[in-house]
């Protein structure tokens, strides 16, 4: 809790989640974009954007994403993070030549492209097992360097994401190289076990574990998956860590009751005034996170 | 976070701070009484009492428990804990004798502290280790529990059906316990107290942070209960780390006297401040009946 400013990242769509999950997920541009400034005015000082086809399927079309973040721009000045993870669903999804799904590596990297300021750089190989398939997201050595390359190339911010502590080494490895400069931005996704093989669960333990890797001039945030997303949030903050919430994490603001993205900011924003601390503003943010404010698109 | 309930505590006085630091902190029976039956009201569940003598000085005087004791239960059924360990003033404080000579040092009294399990609490604190402690004006007093002392006292709570809450400062002060726990001294569920955050006024007290209390909480004998008290800036993130990690929680001017950085606090605002919280989790704060049931602790046949 250094300087008592706690950035806040809304994580509002996720690649996962559908409308008939929760009819508040926003998934098309317009939708994308208001929520989105709703919970800027809100505390929310950073976006973390999936994008969807019109059909609500995961993508990384950059013109789709390119559309999101114009539309986001115009209403405010949050920091813009597009994911390189895309999605279980439609175009990102193939199969491999030995007939198992994975999360196609060429669709991915076209999330690079979006012109977003941060994006999501999984340096790791994970199972992910939705709606009884398997569905690889293979990220071996040589593509997490070649995407940290296309990314330093292009002046974007690696968020580096871990499951659990082994994801941290493969970052470790490329910040090593010089592949990104500090502060190095890693996100901590804590309790998504149910979907994806070998994912930690959420414990102050684990994040402990995971905070004490961090090499130095790091800034880390947590991301609390479902029933997780509450009491991660608090660790990530007496860790001195920031906090992302939204739906793409978690669907409910309470048990059966479902949640709104405004909602899920609004609580957490109420929450750090009563551990007396500030969400930090975009300009903030970005000292913090040492994103430089895109040019206009 | 077993049953969605947090069992609140209540610190409202301490043996320690005092109305020039802080007007709002109550020390007399009526005073204390008061402010607790409100604390209760607003969802504390248990209360820490300290005694203080009509000058403000430290006591574990029994007459004065007792007249605290009897206020509050008028007023409301929270589960009273009265401290054996008083404070660094007054009559709590005595010479160490060597020889039967003073040594110029100063211990907290043995024999004034044991008088805290005499007036009728339903728990009382255990501080089962030596510390230096050091007094508002600047001297050191020695907190001085050898084993057989820490056993002594053990003994005599169970004796009179009182649950020891073991204090502990550092993950060293839960060696004694443990080993009194193993030789029967106490039954499950063993309440434990961590207080962190306490070391600019106890020697090699650990200071707040989530590490201490995750190792801390990895040392816990199975069928334990614990607390959290954070001292001073640490109240509010040591109550939060409490929680997530499945404890329970200490709020009051006891252990902190401020609102937020410069505002002064009274025990309602801390309390309805924790209270907050708790419910934001998703947690409601148990009634004094559910303390009673998850602390092991049968409710004490009225004193009036």
């Amino acid at each position: 809790m250094a300087d008592g400013k706690v950035i806040i990242t809304i994580a509002p769509t996720g690649g996962m989640g559908s409308k008939e999950m929760n009819p508040h997920l926003p998934t098309q541009p317009e939708e994308i974009a208001d929520d989105v400034f709703a919970c800027y005015e809100a505390g929310a000082s950073v976006v973390a954007v999936h994008a969807r086809r019109p059909d609500h399927t995961a993508t990384c079309d950059p013109d789709i994403y390119r559309d999101i973040n114009d539309r986001i721009r115009e209403k405010c000045d949050i920091i813009i993070n597009n994911s390189t993870g895309g999605g279980v669903t439609g175009e990102m999804v193939g199969p491999t030549k030995d007939g198992h799904l994975e999360i196609l590596w060429e669709q991915r990297i076209k999330g690079v492209e979006g012109g977003a300021e941060i994006c999501t750089h999984d340096a790791h190989t994970i199972v992910g097992s939705f709606n009884g398939k398997n569905i690889t997201v293979a990220t071996p050595p040589n593509a997490c360097r070649e995407l940290a390359i296309m990314m330093k190339e292009r002046g974007i911010k690696p968020e580096w994401e871990c499951f659990n502590l082994s994801h941290m080494q493969d970052p470790l490895l490329l910040i090593k190289e010089g592949l990104d400069e500090p502060p190095y931005i890693f996100n901590f996704v804590l309790g998504a076990s149910k979907g994806f093989q070998g994912a930690a669960p959420f414990s102050l333990k684990v994040l402990q574990s995971m905070v004490d890797m961090l090499p130095k001039g790091a800034i880390f945030t947590v991301s609390g998956i479902g029933p997780a997303q509450l009491p991660a949030a608090m660790a990530s903050i007496i860790c001195g860590g920031h906090v992302r919430v939204g739906l793409e994490d978690n669907m409910y603001y309470g048990r059966g009751q479902l949640a709104t993205n405004l909602q899920l900011i609004e609580r957490l924003v109420r929450q750090l005034h009563d551990l007396n601390l500030e969400p930090a503003t975009p300009a903030e943010a970005r000292e913090l996170l040492g994103v430089p404010r895109a040019k206009a698109a | 976070m077993a049953s969605g309930k947090i069992i609140v505590t209540v610190a409202p006085t301490g043996g320690v701070g005092t109305k020039q630091a802080n007007p709002a902190l109550p020390t007399q029976p009526a005073e204390i009484a008061e402010d607790v039956i409100r604390c209760c009201e607003a969802g504390a569940s248990v209360v820490a009492v300290h005694a203080r003598r009509p000058d403000d000085s430290a006591t574990c005087d029994p007459g004065i428990y007792q007249d605290i004791n009897e206020r509050i239960r008028k007023g409301c059924d929270i589960v009273i804990n009265n401290s054996t360990g008083g404070g660094p003033t007054g009559e709590m404080v005595g010479p160490i004798t060597a020889g039967g000579e003073p040594t110029g040092d100063l211990e907290m009294l043995w024999s004034e502290r044991v008088k805290g399990i005499e007036a009728g609490a339903e728990i009382c604190t255990h501080d089962a280790f030596c510390a230096n402690t050091y007094a508002p004006d600047g001297g050191v007093v020695m907190m001085n529990a050898s084993i057989q002392r820490s056993r002594e006292l053990a003994q005599a709570m169970k004796e009179k059906g009182i649950k020891p809450e073991w204090e502990c400062f550092s993950v060293a002060h839960m060696l004694d316990p443990i080993r009194l726990i193993e030789e029967g001294l106490d039954e499950p569920p063993y309440i434990f107290n961590f207080v962190l955050g306490a070391h600019r006024n106890i020697q090699a007290a650990m200071p707040w942070s989530p590490k201490t209390l995750v190792a801390m909480v990895d040392e816990l004998p199975k069928g334990s209960v614990f607390t959290v008290s954070g001292i001073g800036p640490a109240q509010m993130p040591a109550a939060m780390g409490a929680v997530i990690c499945g404890g329970h929680v200490r709020f009051g001017l006891e252990d902190n006297n401020y609102y937020s950085r410069g505002v002064l606090a009274n025990n309602l605002q801390l309390v309805e401040r924790l209270v907050r919280q708790v419910r934001e989790l998703g947690y409601e704060p148990a009634t004094p009946a559910e303390a009673r049931e998850m602390l092991g602790v049968p409710r004490k046949p009225s004193v009036n």
